[in-house]
């Protein structure tokens, strides 16, 4: 059974994301991802504002990354929105976006065991144990009202497979089916190694969607994405896509000063295309199935959907339930 | 003066079209890049309108009309255009 859930990213007014989100639950969606950013809204502050008042959808925080809150703080705060909405929370765990972080004074030191023991710290603090790693000691000191699910963000093998070994989830950030082939079996590889089950891992396709009934509209708001995207490639899919060192410095450049204007000069649609969903509604049914049958057990819808939201999620949930009477999912 | 003339046009609109330009109204406002524009009182009562299925009644109705004219205002004209409203 594939879970469909879609991405809300807080850059809008708290109305807005608080009206979507209804607007999801209604459309029969079982979640949403909502994407932290430092130049956005707080992801647990919306977060907890959606929660109590949207009672149908789950709400996952994603991806958040250990460098810009400490791991105690995220174990905090994910307790503290239990107390909100048992049972309705997910944290996803990622190293972040390094040009971002770059932007706001963070150097990204050793990735990988941030990660793990961000995950181990937040993992024994939410089910009430005493933490005692190195310099970090103590535990909450109230109760979490139930158990929050901890998804890891990944892209890079390496990350994919820390993912499969630690991770109650894995959102993995690809969007092309070749892609999140190779993906999904490095994530497989993790699991393995650590001797579990693939049924007990939720692994997500986030997938960064732009469609539109006028494809260069659809592609026009999809370039932004594709350039943060494009910037956090690891080197094997990077080459595939065939961006020079030199564009790519440009494009980083563009996305630190906030110039997108010129970012649109240096993103070629093939490029776009090539790193998200992009195109008239139609190509989507395809896509989904060829995702499906990879193994993926959740499909998150991502940002930015499409240049009209409310017609593209309709129409979205209207190929999901024709996919589904097609019984492949 | 423009959300005036939409609301007089809207008058002579059947129920379905009345309809069915709401959810183009709200499908623009919810699709804009400018929603820092819009005042978050009116966006909370758009919001609360379309969860009590309200959004068709006039003094909301013109709410969602004055959003969509300061967060899009290109946009916003040619609806008023298709609608062919004189000035």
């Amino acid at each position: 059974m594939t879970v469909f859930s879609v991405e809300i990213v807080p850059k809008d007014p708290l109305w807005k994301i608080d009206l979507l989100t209804y607007i999801i639950g209604e459309l029969g969606f079982s979640g949403v991802w909502l994407s932290e950013h430092p130049h956005n809204r707080s992801s647990f502050i919306t977060a907890s504002s959606l929660l109590n008042k949207a009672s149908r959808v789950w709400v996952g925080l994603g991806v958040i990354n250990p460098y810009t809150i400490n791991p105690f703080v995220i174990a905090q705060l994910a307790a503290s929105l239990t107390e909100v909405a048992p049972n309705r929370i997910k944290i996803a765990i990622g190293a972040g976006d390094k040009t971002t972080l770059e932007s706001i004074g963070i150097e990204r030191i050793k990735p990988l065991e941030k990660i793990r023991e961000a995950v181990t710290i937040i993992r024994q603090l939410l089910t009430k144990k005493k933490i005692a790693i190195d310099r970090i000691h103590g535990r909450l000191d109230f109760n979490p009202r139930s158990s929050v699910p901890i998804y890891i963000g990944a892209q890079g093998p390496k990350m994919l497979q820390l993912g499969g070994e630690i991770g109650d989830g894995v959102l993995v950030n690809y969007s092309n089916p070749e892609d999140l082939e190779w993906a999904y079996n490095e994530v497989r590889k993790g699991i393995e190694k650590a001797g579990r089950k693939i049924e007990n891992v939720d692994i997500a396709a986030y997938l960064t969607i732009s469609l539109d009934e006028e494809p260069e509209k659809a592609v026009k708001t999809a370039t932004p994405y594709a350039a943060y995207i494009l910037c956090g490639l690891p080197e094997k899919i990077m080459e595939k896509i065939g961006v020079s060192e030199e564009k790519l410095i440009k494009v980083k450049e563009a996305i630190q000063k906030g110039d997108w204007l010129r970012l649109y000069d240096f993103m070629d649609v093939d490029i776009v295309k090539k790193l998200v969903i992009v195109g008239q509604p139609r190509i989507l049914e395809e896509k989904l199935r060829e995702i499906i049958d990879i193994g993926y057990s959740q499909i998150v819808i991502g940002a930015p959907i499409g240049p009209r939201i409310l017609r593209t999620l309709r129409e979205i949930k209207k190929t999901i339930d024709e996919a589904k009477t097609n019984l492949y999912i | 003066m423009d959300v005036a003339r939409f609301m007089e046009a809207v008058k002579e609109l059947a129920i379905e079209e009345k309809h069915n330009l709401v959810e183009e109204l709200l499908d623009i406002l919810l699709s804009s890049v400018n929603l820092e524009m819009v005042p978050d009182d009116v966006g909370w009562r758009i919001n609360q309108a379309y969860r009590g299925g309200k959004l068709t009644e006039e003094e909301i109705l013109r709410e969602l009309a004055y959003a969509v004219s300061i967060a899009e205002p290109a946009k916003f004209r040619r609806i008023i255009e298709k609608l062919k409203v004189e000035d």
